[in-house]
């Protein structure tokens, strides 16, 4: 009993890393231009943040198999390891989009489908997958930090879409407009976060 | 009867050939004529010229991938590598290289294979050829940097899905392979210079050194290296470049007054 | 509206950044009591480097100067009075220069930013500058005035001590009225205290987001203490150091940035102390105010929306 709620408890911690201190856009930089184009609308970071997490995660539990049973015991992976993953995003692109066209509400279904492909060939995804590999996770510890990643990403992107609110209406000199102020709102954000893991992660 | 008429009207065919390709010559002499003389007036008042096109500034501006347009500082693209992995020199000129070759070939390649793929279908068709370039690609930056590539940690596997590498997907019109050959080879040339500079700063500022030889005492502002660090000097250059991009399209539309 | 009704507008609005600053002054005047005159010469490094920032964005972005603008100033001072005491001039000038140009001008100006400016710039220095910003001479130490602080000794924090699960070596009359190694002009609890009443008297300042910041806080310290202490020494030393009072008033109540909702006031308080409390706990550095101001501060927009009732399609309540 004890054991498994050891297990449970470091899971959760994993997950919460993943989404805090390890979190893919104030942490990691992952995915910050695919935001900007996502922070005007907050169905549409919706829609993208559902159809990211399920791409991600069925991406993960293929990429560790894949890795297990045969990435793992070739000298070159590391070459291929990237085309590998795409392989693995591709398959889960068909099987998510499967069931956004069965399950989306009719009003939304274009817009689903629109943000199907950024969604599954998106740098957070990628990077995840990646990282699950390199740090050797198990396949639920993959599958939870692929969740908690996803949810981080999310909520940077609604963090960020908030604070584009604000900025709108103040007077913001013109070389800020734009990218400028809003990379250094994510600086603010990315410092809060340094503030509290105190590491840069490149691995 | 047949055979003298269909000769002379060959044989009054042939001068009107003659005369047509003759024509032909001297239209064609007379629109090179006018396009230089186009360009001369062009430079004059400002405009820019291209290939006989009259481009409005603006246009122009949008054209330029290095500068006025930079895919790094001005549409936002490759923001990851730049805020992350270029804190210093060494990473920077590994991101640039692998940027080089894998920008323009998947540009050039994904313009050729996904022509006929469906809207929805682009995206996959680039991915799976950037992952494909990917493998000659690293084996190139490891020849090159060796060890040195392991800097750059996961942001250099990163950049095959990156917004730079796949951004085209997303815009279903073709571009001919010479233009994306040009287009590709802009845009690599942008990515570099904005990868470059700021891995030089970042590397100075936050570590005192270039390219691994200390260059000053201590770290001026060890920030740098950060994330944070990152971002705040992308958002510094950007607004740099947009401040000298808007006063440099304010000078030469200011040449196009009368 | 007239341009003598939209300056009479202007001037209003900035009443908070002068009530901030008088509140300012008795911090800092117990700050040259306690270390020296040093404490002076930094107070005026930042306000040089305060205005010349408000020049140069003038310059900039070709907008008239407005001497009534005073909000950099008030900035400059939160930021230069959480500094330790032998913290360089350079040190100084850096944060407020980053604290003005970046975490306010930047922005729009005053209430533009979605983070306070003076956390945007502590965060800032304290990453570049740990070692420096985070060690603290005793007060009535002998301090230099010049460029280097020379041989003065610098201690760590209560807080650090804390961290470790140490018990600090400070007695309850000490840790009230500040006399300890700490931020210059961030240890003196009373006089902080007496600057809120002043501040929320003259209405400056609501209590609600304070309040229910320094409830979360306290209620955390004193159900989870650290060190191998009760619950009352812990709610002591938890309260009394890193800021946390100082930051109640400086940093949580800042009119420009908090909701205007008095429900979204007070989940903005508790979040901000469980934000607070969390840094403190398990953040990297010792004074995790100003890094959770940073996450926290930009949610406050949202909390608005969140507490308003929605209006109906006939625009009822």
């Amino acid at each position: 009993m004890s054991a498994s709620l050891n297990g449970f408890v470091s899971m959760l911690a994993l997950g919460l890393a993943a989404c805090t201190l390890q979190n893919a856009v104030a942490a990691r930089a992952l995915g910050v231009s695919r935001l900007l184009s996502l922070v005007d609308d907050s169905t549409s970071t919706f829609i993208f943040g559902l159809e990211l997490c399920s791409v991600t995660l069925l991406s993960t539990a293929a990429h560790y198999f894949l890795n297990y049973y045969l990435l793992s015991r070739l000298p070159f992976a590391d070459y291929i390891r990237p085309l590998a993953i795409v392989l693995c995003m591709a398959v889960s692109f068909f099987i998510v989009f499967f069931f956004v066209i069965k399950l989306t509400p009719i009003k939304k279904v274009d817009m689903a489908v629109n943000l199907m492909p950024p969604a599954a060939f998106s740098v957070p995804s990628f990077a995840t997958i990646l990282l699950t590999s390199s740090n050797r996770y198990g396949l639920i510890s993959s599958l939870v930090y692929a969740l908690g990643s996803s949810i981080g990403y999310v909520i940077a992107v609604a963090l960020v879409t908030e604070g584009q609110r604000k900025l709108k209406n103040s007077a913001i000199p013109l070389s800020f407009k734009g990218l400028p102020v809003t990379l250094l709102y994510l600086a603010g954000l990315a410092l809060g976060i340094y503030g509290l893991s105190g590491y840069t992660f490149v691995f | 009867m047949d055979d003298r008429r269909k000769k002379k009207k060959r044989q009054s065919a042939e001068p009107r050939k003659k005369d047509a390709k003759l024509l032909k010559r001297a239209a064609k002499r007379e629109e090179r004529a006018e396009k230089l003389k186009n360009i001369k007036d062009a430079r004059k008042s400002g405009r820019f010229e291209r290939r006989g096109l009259s481009l409005s500034l603006e246009e122009a501006a949008r054209r330029d991938l290095i500068f006025l347009n930079n895919p790094v500082l001005v549409q936002g693209l490759a923001l990851t590598p730049l805020v992350v992995a270029a804190s210093t020199l060494r990473n920077a000129l590994v991101l640039a290289l692998m940027g080089f070759l894998l920008i323009t070939p998947v540009r050039l390649l994904g313009d050729i294979l996904a022509r006929r793929a469906p809207g929805r279908m682009r995206a996959l068709v680039y991915a799976l050829i950037s992952g494909a370039v990917y493998i000659p690609a690293l084996f190139v930056v490891n020849l090159v940097f060796g060890a040195g590539a392991v800097g750059a940690g996961i942001y250099l596997p990163v950049l095959a899905v990156d917004g730079i590498v796949l951004s085209r997907a997303e815009i279903p019109l073709r571009e001919g392979p010479l233009r994306a050959l040009e287009n590709g080879l802009k845009t690599s040339l942008g990515y570099a210079l904005a990868l470059l500079f700021t891995g030089a700063l970042r590397g100075l500022l936050g570590e005192g050194r270039l390219l691994g030889s200390g260059v000053l005492a201590a770290a001026p502002l060890p920030i740098s290296s950060t994330v944070a660090g990152g971002f705040i000097f992308a958002a510094l250059l950007a607004a740099a470049v947009q401040l000298a991009a808007a006063a440099y399209l304010k000078e030469r539309k200011g040449g196009e007054e009368p | 509206m007239s341009e003598q009704a939209e300056k009479r507008e202007l001037h209003a609005s900035f009443r908070p950044s002068r009530d901030y600053l008088i509140a300012l002054a008795p911090l800092l005047a117990m700050a040259v009591y306690l270390y020296g005159w040093r404490v002076l010469l930094m107070a005026a490094a930042s306000l040089l480097t305060a205005l010349g920032c408000d020049l140069l964005t003038a310059l900039f972005t070709g907008r008239k100067y407005d001497s009534s603008e005073i909000s950099s100033y008030m900035f400059a001072l939160i930021y230069t009075v959480m500094l330790p005491a032998t913290a360089s001039y350079h040190i100084v000038a850096l944060g407020t220069a980053v604290a003005v140009l970046l975490g306010k001008q930047a922005f729009g100006g005053y209430g533009g930013y979605p983070f306070h400016p003076s956390a945007f710039g502590f965060a800032f220095t304290a990453v570049c500058f740990q070692d420096e910003v985070f060690k603290y001479p005793r007060p009535f130490s002998s301090i230099n005035l010049g460029l280097s602080t020379g041989d003065t000794v610098l201690y760590d924090g209560i807080s650090t001590t804390l961290r470790l699960g140490g018990v600090p070596e400070v007695d309850l009359t000490d840790l009230l009225i500040g006399s300890y190694a700490g931020p210059m002009g961030a240890t003196f609890c009373l006089i902080i205290i007496a600057c809120f009443v002043l501040l929320v008297m003259r209405r400056t300042i609501s209590w609600q987001e304070s309040f229910f910041f320094l409830l979360t806080c306290g209620v955390i310290a004193a159900l989870l203490p650290r060190a191998q202490l009760g619950w009352l020494d812990s709610l002591a030393y938890e309260m009394c150091s890193g800021a946390v009072i100082f930051a109640a008033v400086f940093l949580v109540s800042t009119p420009s940035i908090v909701p205007k909702a008095p429900a979204a006031k007070a989940v903005y308080g508790i979040v901000m102390g469980l934000a607070v409390t969390l840094f403190r706990r398990i953040g990297y550095f010792e004074m995790g105010v100003c890094f959770a101001a940073l996450l926290v501060n930009p949610l406050a927009p949202w909390l608005d929306r969140i507490t308003q009732p929605k209006k109906t399609a006939k625009g009822g309540a």
